[in-house]
């Protein structure tokens, strides 16, 4: 049974947990976003209005849990050409990216906030809730504060060992 | 006043009274087993999550275990990780000191610096390419290149300062608790810097069928 979001503020994630673009990309309430840092193995997307992170196909996955790569993306800040440069990166290479799960504001000048920020206002405003998380949806969307990127060969083999260990790590815990 | 070490002893053997030597001189074999019966492992692969969990066993130096729960516990003296380097620690006069995190959680590590190696893999390079330069014939020119080239691999394994933030690292060491918090000891490092994550899946490979053999559910 999973717990009410509104009730339990989240807890930040002191290590780089490995998660899935979709996973970030597709979450259903700003509330339930990762919290914390990250570790996300994708596409990178070179655009004209910035860089993106893309999904890969998991090919070990059962077809109907798949989405055929480069579907979903989602933004990545705090990167330049410089960096992307230097490591060698194109559009459409293979990487892996470590940072922070954010919230960017898309409209207007690029003020950020995290799922405990959004947790936060959610508990303030107890009169018109649906109406800010409607408001937040259409003005923020998920994005990653990058702090390491390096271009990786073997990106879906790596990203199906991680879940594996994800797998592993959950059964202990059910966190 | 003028004392040497001997004086010395004399003036503290007036007030302490100085325990008997539990252990024998002589070289004893690592015990393979516990008291109990438990089999103590040896090199295994674990991941930090279940390594920051791990205790250190009563009575048995050195000897750690881990998947603690009431049904199971794995006995081990040292592991292996592959781990992703976050940033630097405070270093001091024989260790590097590292923030690591592989994805399940952080841990700070320690990496003894191996200076005496280190000096005796740089005099010996310089000496191959002082001979490299000499008057010698063109076979030994060349032997003389591939030694060097030898000891500057060497070096990767042994000068822990080439771990920079950013860098993969698979490590071999015995954690340590410092500060009731879980580190590890490495004795010996290999660096994964290569666009191929070949080491990094084979390590998982391993890591995941080990788990499966070895964890018992709960």
């Amino acid at each position: 049974m999973n717990p009410d979001p509104s009730e339990q503020s989240p807890k930040y994630c002191d290590y780089f947990k490995h998660l899935l673009v979709e996973e970030i990309a597709l979450v259903p309430d700003y509330r339930q976003l990762h919290y914390g840092k990250c570790a996300v193995s994708g596409v990178l997307g070179i655009e004209t209005d910035g860089f993106k992170l893309q999904n890969l196909r998991l090919v070990h996955l059962p077809c109907e849990n798949t989405l055929p790569a480069e579907t979903l993306s989602v933004r990545l800040l705090n990167i330049n050409y410089e960096i992307v440069n230097s490591e060698k990166l194109a559009d459409g290479s293979p990487c892996i990216v470590r940072g922070e799960v954010v919230l960017c504001n898309v409209l207007g000048p690029g003020a950020l906030m995290t799922a405990r920020g959004i947790h936060e206002l959610y508990l303030e405003s107890e009169t018109e809730r649906d109406k800010l998380m409607n408001y937040l949806e259409k003005t923020y969307k998920p994005a990653i504060n990058v702090w390491f990127i390096k271009r990786i060969n073997q990106a879906v083999d790596l990203t199906e060992r991680k879940l594996e260990i994800r797998l592993l790590c959950d059964e202990k815990d059910c966190s | 006043m003028n004392l040497d070490p001997f004086d010395v002893e004399d003036h503290i053997e007036n007030f302490t009274i100085r325990k008997p030597r539990n252990t024998p001189l002589n070289y004893a074999p690592k015990e393979k087993s516990t008291r109990q019966g438990k089999r103590i492992h040896e090199c295994i692969p674990l991941l930090l999550a279940d390594l920051s969990r791990s205790s250190a066993v009563p009575d048995h130096e050195g000897v750690f275990s881990v998947f603690n729960s009431p049904y199971s516990a794995l006995h081990f003296r040292t592991c292996i990780v592959h781990v992703f380097v976050a940033g630097r620690g405070v270093f001091n006069k024989s260790f590097f000191r590292y923030f690591v995190d592989d994805g399940t959680a952080s841990m700070e590590i320690s990496i003894f610096k191996k200076t005496q190696e280190q000096n005796t893999i740089t005099s010996l390079y310089n000496e191959a390419s002082a001979l490299s330069r000499s008057q010698i014939s063109e076979n030994d020119r060349k032997v003389s290149y591939s030694m060097m080239r030898l000891l500057s691999k060497a070096m990767e394994y042994v000068d822990g300062s080439k771990i920079t933030p950013g860098s993969n690292v698979c490590l071999y060491g015995r954690p340590k608790i410092f500060r009731e918090k879980v580190g590890l000891d490495a004795f010996s490092f290999c660096l994964d810097n290569a666009q191929s994550r070949h080491m990094e899946i084979a390590f998982n490979d391993n890591l995941i069928d080990w788990y499966n053999l070895h964890k018992i559910k709960e």
